[in-house]
C-alpha cells in the first residue's frame, strides 16, 4: 500500500506528471513573452495530453496494435521507477532505494530507445530518418552527460558508489567551484537529451515532419508526451539536487528548492531555445567532439586531481 | 548572440503586441486596406461591363438581380474601374467565416425603372445622360424614357 | 456520472487544443504566408492552444489552401485519412472555395469540398490571419459538439 502510494502519488507518477507539466507549459510561456507574444496558459501540455486520450489511433498498415502500444509504455513505467529513485524529500527518509545515478541515467535513457525503436518499427521513411539521427545524437551528448556525473561522483570521497544523496550532500567550497565549473555541460547534454532547439535534429519540424514520432496517434502519443513530461520532471529535479542545498536544509525547504531549480533550468532552456536556431548534425558532432567532450574531460582529470592530492 | 539574449530579456517585462480576439471588432483594419467590392443598385445601369473584366467570374446577372459571388473575389478591383457609373464600391471590410458556401453570396437589386410605354425594365436615363454630359441632367428629353424597342417604333428613322 | 464528468472535461481540453496541419493543394503561396503571420506576435494563435504539427496523425484540424490540382488530389486525400477521428477541415481563401483565377485551368480538378467534407469556409485573397484563426476557433466549437464526429 505504502509503495503503491510512493508510485502513484508523491514521488511518482501524480508528481511528475504535474512537475513536468507546468515546466512544460512554463517554457512556453516564458518563450511566447520572450517573443513578445501572449503564450498559451499554463496548463496547456495537460490539455493536449487529456485530448489525445480520446482521440483515435491510425496506425500504419499492418502493424500489430499490442506493439504499437507497448512500444510507448514501456519508458513510462522506467520512468515512473527513475522518479522513485530520486531522493525527494519527505520521502527519501523511508525509501530503501540506494538512488543510484547511473540507474538514473539508464532509465531516462529508456525514452528515447523506445522512439528509436518506434520510428523503424512504423516503417515510415522519416519516423526512420528521424530515429537513425536521434541514434548518433546519442552518443554524443551521452559522452558528456557521463563526464558531468563521473566529475560529481568524484567529490563524495574514496568509495564513489554514484549515489544521488551523497552528491546532493557534498557542499564544500571546493565541491562548490567544480559544481559550478559543470553547470553548461549539464545544460548543454540535457538540452540535447529533451531535444530542444539548438538540438531538435531528431523530430525536425518541416524538414522530417516530427521524426521518430511521426507515425504516433491517439494513446500512443499520449504516452510518448507523458513520457517526455516526465523526463522534463526529472531533468528539472535532477538539476536542483547537483546545483542546490536540497538535501542540507528542512525538507519544506528542499522541496521548494527543488522547484526554483527546476523551474530556473526551463528558465535557462527557453532563454537557448529562443536565441539559437537548429543545428545540422555535422555542427552538431563538431560542436561536441572538439569543445564539450574534451573540456569536459579536462574538468574530470582536474577534479580527480585536486581530490587525491 | 549576447544583443539577442538582452532583448529576450528586456521582452519579457514589455507589454506583449498580441492584440485582443473579441468577436466583431476583429473585422476592423486599417484605412488602407482595400477590401472586397458592394454593389449599389441606384447606380447600376446594368451594362455588364463588370462581367466582362472580371477576372474570375465572380459576377452574375439573373434578371434584376446582381450577384457578387465572394468565394471567387479576387478583389483586383478592376470592376470598380471598368464600371462607367461608379456603381462598383470597395469598403475596407473582411469577408468573414462561413460554415456553407451561400453566405458568401452579395445578391443586390439593381434599381430599375419602366418603359413609359409597354412597362419594359431598363436603366435609368439620368445615368446615360449624366455620363454622357458630364453632370446630372437638368431635364430628361422624353424619347429617352422609353425602352429602345419602343423607341425604335415611336421615332422611326427616315 | 463521475465517467461522464471525465468524458466532458476530456472534450473540453479538445476545445483548448487545436493542433492544425496545414496542405498546400497549388494555391500561390498568399494564404500560406498569412498562416504563418497566425503565429506571429501581433496574432498569435497559440494562446488558445493552436500549433501547426508536422504531421498528419498529430493534427486535429486540416488547413487547406489553393484549389486541388491533378497532382495534389491523391497527397490531400491521403493527409484526410492519415488524422484520426474527431477531424474537421478548413478550407482558406478563395482558391479553395471555387477555384478563384485557376478555376477553368487545365490541371485544375475543382474546389476542395468536391472531394473532402469541409466544415468551416475562410474567404479572403488573401484570407486574413484574424479570419483564419476565426475559422479554426469556429471549427473547434463544431469539432466539440457534433456528435457524429466522435462516433469511430
Amino acid at each position: 500500500m505504502e509503495f503503491l502510494k510512493d508510485l502513484f502519488l508523491y514521488p511518482g507518477f501524480l508528481f511528475g506528471f504535474v512537475l513536468g507539466g507546468l515546466l512544460e507549459g512554463f517554457k512556453r510561456k516564458l518563450k511566447a513573452r520572450m517573443q513578445l507574444r501572449k503564450g498559451p496558459p499554463v496548463t496547456q501540455p495537460f490539455y493536449d495530453l487529456s485530448k489525445l486520450l480520446l482521440k483515435n489511433i491510425t496506425k500504419p498498415y499492418r502493424i500489430s496494435s499490442f506493439t504499437y502500444l507497448l512500444i510507448p509504455f514501456v519508458p513510462t513505467a522506467a520512468l515512473l521507477v527513475g522518479l522513485l529513485i530520486m531522493p525527494y524529500p519527505f520521502y527519501q527518509e523511508k525509501s530503501s532505494f540506494s538512488f543510484d545515478l547511473i540507474l538514473i541515467f539508464y532509465l531516462t535513457e529508456l525514452p528515447l530507445l523506445s522512439q528509436i525503436i518506434f520510428g523503424y518499427f512504423s516503417n515510415s521513411p522519416y519516423g526512420m530518418i528521424g530515429a537513425a539521427r536521434a541514434g548518433q545524437m546519442f552518443f554524443y551528448y551521452n559522452g558528456v552527460f557521463i563526464m558531468v556525473i563521473t566529475t560529481l561522483c568524484l567529490l563524495e570521497g574514496p568509495p564513489y558508489s554514484f549515489c544521488l544523496k551523497s552528491i546532493a550532500e557534498a557542499w564544500d567550497p571546493l565541491d562548490v567551484l567544480i559544481k559550478i565549473l559543470t553547470i553548461p555541460f549539464f545544460v548543454f547534454s540535457v538540452l540535447a537529451k529533451l531535444k530542444l532547439n539548438p538540438f531538435s535534429i531528431p523530430d525536425a519540424e518541416a524538414e522530417i515532419l516530427k521524426g521518430p514520432l511521426t507515425e504516433a496517434s491517439g494513446v500512443a502519443l499520449a504516452l510518448f508526451k507523458l513520457n517526455y513530461l516526465l523526463e522534463l520532471a526529472i531533468f528539472g529535479s535532477l538539476f536542483a539536487f547537483f546545483y542546490l542545498p536540497v538535501l542540507k536544509t528542512s525538507p519544506t525547504i528542499g522541496l521548494i528548492l527543488i522547484l526554483l531549480g527546476a523551474f530556473f533550468l526551463f528558465f535557462i532552456f527557453a532563454l537557448v531555445e529562443n536565441a539559437t536556431a537548429r543545428l545540422r548534425l555535422s555542427q552538431f558532432s563538431a560542436l561536441y567532439l572538439k569543445f564539450l567532450i574534451p573540456l569536459a574531460t579536462l574538468i574530470l582529470v582536474i577534479t580527480w586531481v585536486f581530490k587525491n592530492w | 548572440m549576447v544583443k539577442l539574449i538582452g532583448w529576450l530579456l528586456t521582452n519579457l517585462f514589455k507589454k506583449p503586441l498580441t492584440i485582443e480576439f473579441k468577436g466583431k471588432s476583429l473585422k476592423a483594419v486599417r484605412g488602407t486596406y482595400r477590401g472586397y467590392p458592394t454593389h449599389r443598385g441606384e447606380r447600376c445601369a446594368a451594362c455588364r461591363l463588370c462581367i466582362y473584366v472580371c477576372p474570375s467570374d465572380a459576377i452574375r446577372i439573373e434578371g434584376s438581380l446582381f450577384i457578387i459571388n465572394k468565394c471567387k473575389c479576387t478583389a483586383c478591383k478592376d470592376c470598380a474601374d471598368a464600371c462607367p457609373f461608379g456603381a462598383m464600391q470597395f469598403i475596407p471590410r473582411l469577408i468573414g467565416t462561413a460554415i456553407s458556401k451561400n453566405e458568401y453570396m452579395e445578391i443586390t437589386e439593381i434599381k430599375l425603372v419602366k418603359c413609359e410605354n409597354c412597362g419594359e425594365p431598363m436603366p435609368k436615363p439620368e445615368l446615360l445622360l449624366g455620363r454622357l454630359l458630364g453632370k446630372p441632367p437638368k431635364t430628361i428629353p422624353p424619347y429617352l424614357k422609353l425602352c429602345p424597342k419602343c423607341r425604335r417604333q415611336f421615332f422611326k428613322p427616315t | 456520472m463521475f465517467l461522464d464528468a471525465i468524458k466532458q472535461f476530456l472534450r473540453y481540453s479538445q476545445k483548448k487544443s487545436l493542433w492544425v496541419f496545414h496542405v498546400n493543394t497549388g494555391s500561390c503561396n498568399g494564404c500560406d504566408i498569412e498562416i504563418l503571420a497566425l503565429f506571429s506576435s501581433k496574432y498569435d494563435a497559440e494562446r488558445f492552444g493552436i500549433k501547426l504539427v508536422g504531421s498528419p496523425k498529430h493534427a486535429d484540424i486540416l488547413l487547406v489552401t489553393g484549389p486541388v490540382t491533378t497532382k495534389s488530389r491523391d497527397p490531400l486525400l491521403r493527409a484526410y485519412d492519415m488524422m484520426p477521428k474527431p477531424k474537421a477541415v478548413v478550407s482558406v481563401g478563395v482558391c479553395s472555395l471555387s477555384g478563384g483565377v485557376f478555376a477553368k485551368s487545365y490541371n485544375v480538378l475543382g474546389p476542395v469540398d468536391n472531394f473532402i467534407p469541409v466544415h468551416v469556409y475562410v474567404g479572403g485573397c488573401s484570407a486574413h490571419p484574424n479570419m483564419i484563426l476565426e475559422g479554426i476557433l469556429r471549427a473547434a466549437q463544431i469539432l466539440c459538439e457534433e456528435e457524429e464526429l466522435w462516433s469511430f
